[in-house]
């Protein structure tokens, strides 16, 4: 049996610092980095705040807060849009990138890493008009000093699917794939206990189970509903727990396995999964045992290894691919998921061409026990922060990538046409694809509108079937719309 | 296992595992040459260091985001 197709795609909020010390307000920093973004055929379009609510709660609730909503010159210095479907923004006091809609891991790697060259070209374009280095962008989620910054992960899921199943079903999960996601960090934070070295970024961070709010007392399980589809139809899971990841299996590994889970979720095929006592603790626990050998109690009294629960889940959807055909890049996770924890479980040192924590680890220790130095030195911290930046000439992910020491799933070439070609098979298509076409003429887009200027009016596309507007259903429908016009009337006529 | 032994001598390193990787070849051989040869970076990456790195770290400040 063959499945219907996955949707899916991932938020970076980046870190940013001006390399002068009188320049750090990180507001205008943000605003100066995505002002000097590439890749915007239409560089005056607005982001379309119409659709957007980000005060829904999957239980029902409004909760209070105030919806965005700014004015045309303040939308077009915030809003960048990308001609790759995507979205370069300043969200809060951070440069933020989302990618296109994408019904595949690979392509999620694919548009991500294309994202980390967007944000760098920025970069140099910014240095570049004051004559000398200027900003530092960093793929990170916190600064060491307490202060965390977001990236998530969406992906669509049937709306029939109880909320309080869906957190009870993924929250042992997110809890333990740290152990292939996390993106490691020297030190402790928000008033935890000192550790040299842990797998996450975030697992300091998380003081809640379930709820809405993603900047103070994170859970695990955030609950906004807002689908940016058909609300009958769909909710859009906003995961919120995970680290960005620079090492190209890391990420792939994480939406891939996550969309499967979810998948499974779905068509009721996960059946019960080991319920952990306290997951906020289990969560902190497991970041800390850099051995994977620490059992995690569970509400039943037993106990389980991190490495074990994923197995759990694993062998679930090794079952669930047996009866069901699975597009694309879906049957290599299922591989690389199983090598991953087989290696993990052998030696976790072994996998640093793969994840992160584990390169970082092994990149900082041989440099202390190098140098004479031990892991209070701010000689580690600085190599903690430098391993996330973005320039090549600086980040020392990239100085390990030029050296070969890590795998490399999606070639240059891929991810330099990633930068201005949209996905083929989702929405995000029919959005690059006018922008391309009508270029100054597209008012605004948002993730379920695309707005054109006919020269006598404004009209809005709205775009709810993430499924529909792929270059298979439109391609020759707009080639032969000369203008904003054509289109509209062809789209209405049928 | 010599490589191991002389890799896992601090406290915070994971416990010492006597059995061969049951893993992928190609993503435990990979691991291997990665924990081989790291050693020889290390002067590579002494170039791309900021050369204060307490100055680095104190001024690395963020806001919360998300």
């Amino acid at each position: 049996m063959s499945t219907r197709p996955f949707l899916m795609g991932s938020e970076i909020e980046f870190g940013i610092a001006g390399l002068d010390p009188r320049e750090q307000n990180h507001i205008t920093n943000s605003l100066r980095l995505v002002g000097f973004c590439p890749e915007r055929p239409a560089p005056e379009c607005l982001w379309d705040y119409d659709g957007e609510n980000p005060l829904l709660d999957l239980f029902g609730k409004l909760c209070d807060g105030e919806r965005e909503d700014p004015d045309p010159y303040a939308n077009r210095a915030l809003n960048k849009v990308l001609a790759n479907g995507g979205r370069f923004y300043v969200d809060g006091a951070h440069p933020e990138y989302c990618t296109p809609e994408v019904t595949d891991p690979l392509a999620l790697v694919r548009y991500e890493s294309a994202g980390e060259r967007i944000a760098n070209r920025a970069r140099e374009i910014a240095d570049r008009a004051v004559g000398q280095p200027s900003l530092a962008v960093f793929k990170n989620n916190s600064d060491g000093k307490g202060n965390s910054y977001g990236y998530h992960e969406n992906y669509l899921v049937y709306r029939q699917v109880a909320p309080e199943a869906l957190a009870a079903a993924l929250i042992p999960y997110l809890v333990t794939r740290q152990i292939y996601s996390g993106a490691g960090k020297v030190g402790a934070e928000n008033r935890r206990d000192p550790v040299p070295f842990q797998l996450s970024q975030r697992a300091d961070f998380f003081e809640t189970l379930i709820g809405l709010n993603t900047m103070t007392r994170r859970p695990l399980f955030n609950t906004r509903d807002e689908p940016h589809a058909n609300r009958e139809q769909w909710l859009r899971l906003h995961v919120i727990p995970g680290d960005a990841n620079l090492c190209q299996v890391a990420t792939f590994l994480k939406v891939g396995t996550m969309a499967l889970v979810l998948r499974l979720i779905e068509d009721d095929a996960l059946g019960p999964v080991p319920e952990l006592a306290d997951p906020l603790e289990a969560f902190r626990q497991v970041s800390r045992d850099l051995g994977l050998r620490q059992s995690l109690p569970l509400a039943d009294g037993r106990s389980m290894t991190a490495i074990q629960i994923q197995r759990c889940y694993l062998e679930r959807v090794q079952d669930y691919a047996r009866t069901h055909e699975l597009p694309g890049s879906f049957p290599l996770v299922i591989e690389r998921w199983q090598t991953v924890l087989d290696a993990l479980e052998g030696d976790p040192l072994s996998v640093g061409p793969q994840v992160d924590w584990v390169l970082k680890y092994r990149m900082i220790d041989s440099y202390l026990k190098k140098k004479g130095l031990d892991w209070n030195s701010p000689r580690a911290k600085a190599m903690d922060i430098q391993y996330h930046d973005i320039n090549p000439d600086k980040g020392l992910f990239h100085t390990l990538k030029r050296r070969e020491r890590v795998e490399i799933l999606v070639d240059d070439d891929a991810v330099e046409a990633a930068q201005r070609t949209p996905p083929e098979d989702t929405r995000a298509w029919f959005r690059g694809a006018c922008l391309a076409r009508f270029g100054k003429a597209v008012y605004g887009v948002s993730w379920d509108s695309v707005m054109l200027d006919t020269g006598d009016e404004i009209r809005r596309i709205p775009t709810l079937d993430p499924f529909k507007g792929a270059k298979a259903q439109l391609q020759a429908v707009l080639a032969e719309c000369a203008t904003p016009q054509d289109l509209i009337e062809r789209l209405q006529g049928g | 296992m010599s490589q191991k032994q002389t890799h896992h001598e601090q406290d915070e390193s994971p416990p010492e595992e006597t059995e061969e990787p049951t893993g992928s070849p190609a993503i435990t051989e990979k691991g291997k040459e990665l924990v081989e040869d790291l050693d020889e970076l290390m002067d590579e990456i002494d170039d791309v260091l900021e050369k204060n790195a307490e100055e680095f770290v104190k001024n690395y400040v963020q806001k919360g985001g998300q």
